[in-house]
């Protein structure tokens, strides 16, 4: 039997697709994933189910959970690096920020060569995939899968309320919709979880797609390798309850993730010669790009004691995550820094966060063994610019400027990160910083889209892959440069807009 | 998108085909259920898992169809409990682990199907099972449904009180009832090993599950078949409310008695007049669809126990029982007497499967000379079929049925059973005083013994009422097969399990090797 497309992965983007092809009849669609699968919300395990864990605290169960390992500096110590592996993938184990790309973002993705990608061309996608329960407007959806609110000002933490109020008084802009296309300054950012519950592209998705007779979902199944006949990729070997099997299709999309498709990619042949050659993988094109261009949001801690009297988050309230977006002093890059704040409650440190939202530097993504059980070595190459580690510099001062603020009394206490040692210089500030600095969880970009022109493009603006035929990727890693936005939206909202691609034989 | 294989029906003969045509990597199958599926051990709910509590306790689950049939003119409506969910019947039942007498294959033989003799069934006998207790000739060691009997260190007071009653009746002692020359009383094989309901699901379903040429499709109820000319080529099904078509190159109906002759009725295979007169277009007059309805009727003789005698839920209900025949008849072992360690009153009577009444005979008629039949009584997938069991029209099963009553009240009385029977239930004396007053008793409270069968039976095309050749093949049509209970051209002397598994792997092999 022959499917007319097998999706690898059911994650934020595999989900979408596979819910989205399926609504044809006439088309029969595998979806493949390597971890469990939940079927209904009465089943899904509670770290899944609810949104409490932040990025930070992360789902690390290792059944719903790659575990990968990264190298974030040369300085830095290993860095973990959850991706979701159960169905909804990452959408499933993440924070839950549903927060849009910004406009200038694609315009950015547009003047590297991808036409089809401006932000007028994806608003109705965004529109599609979301119900907003706050807005409703010609930039917001009111009927899509996936639910988006906003914890009200009102009822803000008050470690929250010092953090809205502060941004306030210190002349950001107050900007009650982050998804907003003008939208800068400090608010409630938009989350995926009504009611607590992670509403992932299982649960929003899947849900409607799963009884289909075209659909057929396979959990704990992980994909091996694509197979070509000559350069046109036929089908995936899979192994399934400790056997091996072959399945065909007449297109194969990989939704792995920008680690899981670069690396299945190299697996199969495709990507740089010679790292291929070097572990003895067949060569069925050579595409330089396959692992390059790796890009994340970085960011680094700062933390005081929170005081004695000041409440931690009930659970049910969870994570409320007002978030401050502005543009760095001397940057001409929009909404290039990203400032959240959080009370972690394991120690009572008030921990703020600042991130680089569109960091210049980039790292790469190898193969390492022919071993498709052994994951490619991830280098994310942190601040290698001195641009990167300028904004991040300031970024950390202006944490502490916010802090000091009036706003802030009775709440917080004794910094505790950086101290006082890593503030006396640029140079003390930068080995802190390249000893702290870790990933916000948007590795993006490691298989490029863009035009024929450009030799580290990997696949086209629909997403095949170029050199080869009936392969496509669709996912995080074929973004041109990382979003100024947590790249779980942008990513479903790519999923939605390829899905039309196809349907319309493109 | 089109399979090698649809098989409809993941029951006691579904579960099987389906996982020995997956065998085979290149042949890709989808696998229909109308019920639920339960991937693992721990997912199973309880009623489902464990066998101890029988029939009763699934009388009125989600997990059973729940028709309900005519037994007699003089019986309130029975309820006819039929699996719904991977596993089908095998996930629900009592766990009976018995072939039929060599003789019922052997007739099956006679009558056109050559490839059934009881010679030609046993391997697939033995290939389907893990025989715990016998290693020889007619029993397998490594076959996916595991079997046992309880050894006597388990037999409780009233099995061994049972299996003295009968030794003293002048029955022959019979260690193990799979023995094709067996007759008499003893341990009954059972497919629960440590309580476990080794149902289709648990035994093939996971050895195949995971393949991914193997698609199962829980939660999906077949409309019907459609044709292309004579050629059966795709299944209509719903799921979740929604309605998909779906093609194959071969049909396997393995939707069990009830199941297969209703989805051949509603695709246009049946009975021309009948589906005339429900507004169903013929593809294929098949006079003998539904018709040929056989089971095991069953009479319950039950006693009030001693208050020392405990009753415990938990304990197994069944561990013995008597296979003979009747006087008169030239049918071996055409009665079956089941030992009830724990009797509870019929759920459609009030009963609950955990309060006990006390313990009971099964007394049943396991060769039926009678039949019945099954119609449709609409044209809806949803409505459930007419089933008219149709008991006791003939003499013979009537009076096979009164001697039976009074031998176990007969057992009943012996000494065996001084420290636990404190008085006779029923049949009550008036009953016994005459004929006419068995008989009046026996029509009112006769009853169901789960084996529904025969109601597409196979036979050569020279027999008009044949539905199927012996290869499960639809006389008439291409691409459709019938595999499971209902193309036994007449039931089985035995609990009819472990025969519809035989027909999974024997058609199933049919399929893969002509």
């Amino acid at each position: 039997m022959k499917y007319t497309h097998i999706v690898v992965g059911a994650g934020s983007a595999g989900a979408t697709l596979a819910t989205r092809l399926s609504e044809d009849p006439e088309r029969s669609v595998l979806l493949l994933e390597a971890g469990p699968d939940y079927p209904d919300l009465e089943t899904m395990p509670v770290d899944l189910k609810f949104g409490w864990g932040t990025g930070a605290d992360f789902v690390v169960e290792d059944e719903h959970n790659w575990k990968y390992t990264a190298k974030s500096t040369a300085q830095g110590t290993t860095m973990d690096v959850p991706r979701g592996k159960v169905t909804g993938g990452t959408s499933a184990i993440n924070g839950q920020v549903f927060l849009r790309a910004i406009p200038e973002d694609f315009e950015h993705w547009v003047s590297m060569g991808n036409d089809e990608w401006s932000y007028e061309q994806v608003l109705p996608y965004y529109r599609k995939l979301e119900s907003d329960t706050d807005f409703s407007d010609d930039f917001h959806g009111t009927e899509g899968p996936i639910i988006v609110r906003r914890h009200p000002l009102d009822e803000l933490q008050p470690d929250q309320a010092a953090f809205y109020n502060a941004c306030v008084a210190a002349g950001y802009a107050e900007n009650p919709d982050h998804n907003h296309p003008d939208a800068t300054g400090v608010g409630p950012y938009p989350l995926n979880n009504p009611e607590g519950i992670r509403w992932s592209t299982a649960i929003g998705f899947l849900s409607m797609a799963r009884h289909r007779i075209n659909l057929t979902i396979r959990p704990n199944c992980t994909t091996l390798r694509v197979l070509f006949d000559d350069i046109r990729a036929t089908g995936v070997e899979v192994e399934s309850g400790g056997e091996r099997f072959v399945v065909n299709g007449d297109e194969i999309i990989l939704s792995a993730g920008p680690i899981g498709s670069p690396h299945l990619l190299m697996l199969s042949g495709i990507g740089p010669a010679d790292q291929l050659a070097k572990h003895g993988i067949s060569l069925v094109k050579n595409v330089p790009g396959v692992g390059q261009n790796l890009r994340d949001h970085p960011t680094v801690h700062v933390s005081w004691r929170a005081q004695p009297d000041v409440p931690p988050p009930p659970q049910e309230v969870g994570p409320q995550k007002v978030a401050l977006r502005y543009t760095a002093p001397g940057s001409d890059i929009k909404n290039d820094m990203i400032k959240v704040m959080r009370f972690r409650k394991i120690d009572r440190l008030l921990v703020m966060s600042v991130g680089l939202y569109l960091a210049l530097g980039k790292g790469e993504l190898k193969l390492q063994s022919p071993d498709p059980d052994v994951q490619p070595s991830l280098d994310y190459n942190y601040l290698q610019e001195p641009e990167d580690r300028r904004r991040l510099r300031e970024g950390v001062r202006l944490c502490l400027e916010l802090v000091d603020m009036k706003e802030f009394e009775g709440v917080v206490g004794e910094r505790i990160n950086p101290d006082d040692a890593a503030l006396a210089s640029d140079n003390a500030l930068d080995e802190w910083l390249m000893r702290s600095v870790s990933t916000m969880h948007h590795i993006s970009c490691t298989a490029k889209m863009g035009p024929d022109s450009d030799p580290m493009a990997v696949v086209d603006q629909h997403g095949r892959v170029k050199g080869v035929q009936s392969l496509r990727v669709v996912d995080g890693s074929i973004m041109p440069d990382c979003t100024r936005a947590n790249t779980n939206v942008p990513i479903m909202m790519m999923a939605e807009r390829i899905a039309d691609f196809i349907k319309a034989g493109e | 998108m089109k399979y090698d294989y649809i098989v409809i029906g993941a029951g006691s003969a579904g579960a099987i085909i389906a996982t020995r045509l997956t065998e085979d990597p290149t042949k890709s199958v989808l696998l229909l259920e109308a019920g639920p599926d339960y991937a693992d051990m721990e997912s199973l709910p309880d009623e489902v898992r464990y066998g101890n509590a029988i029939a009763t306790s699934i009388m009125t689950s989600d997990h059973n169809w729940q028709f309900t049939g005519r037994a007699t003119d003089e019986a309130e409506p029975m309820l006819v409990p039929r699996g719904k969910i991977t596993g089908g019947s095998s996930a629900i039942n009592a766990q009976i682990f018995l072939r039929g007498d060599p003789g019922d294959y052997d007739n099956w033989a006679e009558w056109g199907n050559d490839r059934w003799s009881f010679e030609k069934s046993l391997p697939f006998f033995r290939k389907l099972e893990t025989d715990t207790n016998y290693s020889d000739d007619f029993h397998g060691t490594d076959g996916p449904i595991i079997a046992h009997r309880f050894q006597p260190d388990a037999w409780l007071d009233s099995s061994k009180a049972f299996y003295q009653a009968c030794l003293d009746y002048g029955f022959q002692d019979t260690p193990d009832h799979n023995n094709p020359d067996s007759t008499g009383v003893g341990p009954l094989p059972l497919n629960n090993p440590n309580g476990i309901r080794w149902s289709t699901n648990i035994g093939y379903l996971s050895l195949s599950r995971h393949r991914l040429n193997l698609t199962m499709r829980p939660d999906c109820v077949v409309h019907r078949i459609e044709f292309d000319g004579n050629r059966a080529t795709s299944v209509v099904v719903e799921s979740d409310g929604e309605v998909f078509k779906v093609e194959a190159k071969e049909i396997i109906l393995s939707a069990g008695a009830v199941g297969s002759p209703q989805i051949l009725m509603l695709s246009g295979v049946g009975p021309a007049d009948h589906l005339s007169e429900i507004g169903i277009p013929v593809v294929k007059d098949a006079p003998g669809v539904g018709q040929n309805l056989r089971d095991h009727p069953l009479a319950y003789i039950s006693w009030k126990t001693k208050p020392d005698h405990k009753l415990d839920h938990n304990n197994p209900r069944l561990q013995f029982a008597l296979r003979y025949t009747a006087e008169g008849s030239e049918f071996k072992n055409d009665m079956i007497v089941y030992m009830n360690t724990f009797a509870t009153e019929r759920v459609n009577r009030g009963g609950n499967h955990m309060d006990p009444t006390g313990i009971r005979m099964i007394l049943g008629l396991d060769l039926e000379v009678g039949s019945g039949e099954l119609k449709l009584e609409s044209s809806d997938p949803h409505a459930e079929p007419i089933l008219d069991y149709n008991y006791f029209e003939e003499e013979f099963d009537l009076s096979r049925m009164r001697e039976g009553v009074r031998m176990c009240v007969t057992l009943g009385e012996n000494e065996s059973w001084n420290d636990i029977i404190e008085s006779r239930i029923d049949p009550p004396d008036d009953a016994l005083e005459s004929d006419d007053a068995l008989t009046d008793w026996l029509k009112r409270e006769v009853t169901t013994g789960h084996h529904i069968s025969c109601t597409a039976k196979m036979g050569p095309a020279t027999d008009p009422m044949a539905v199927v050749s012996q290869t499960g093949k639809v006389h008439g049509l291409e691409g459709l097969r019938v595999a499971d209970a209902s193309i036994m051209p007449d039931c089985v002397r035995s609990n009819i399990n472990v025969t519809v598994m035989m027909i999974g792997e024997r058609i199933a092999d049919m399929v893969i090797h002509g």
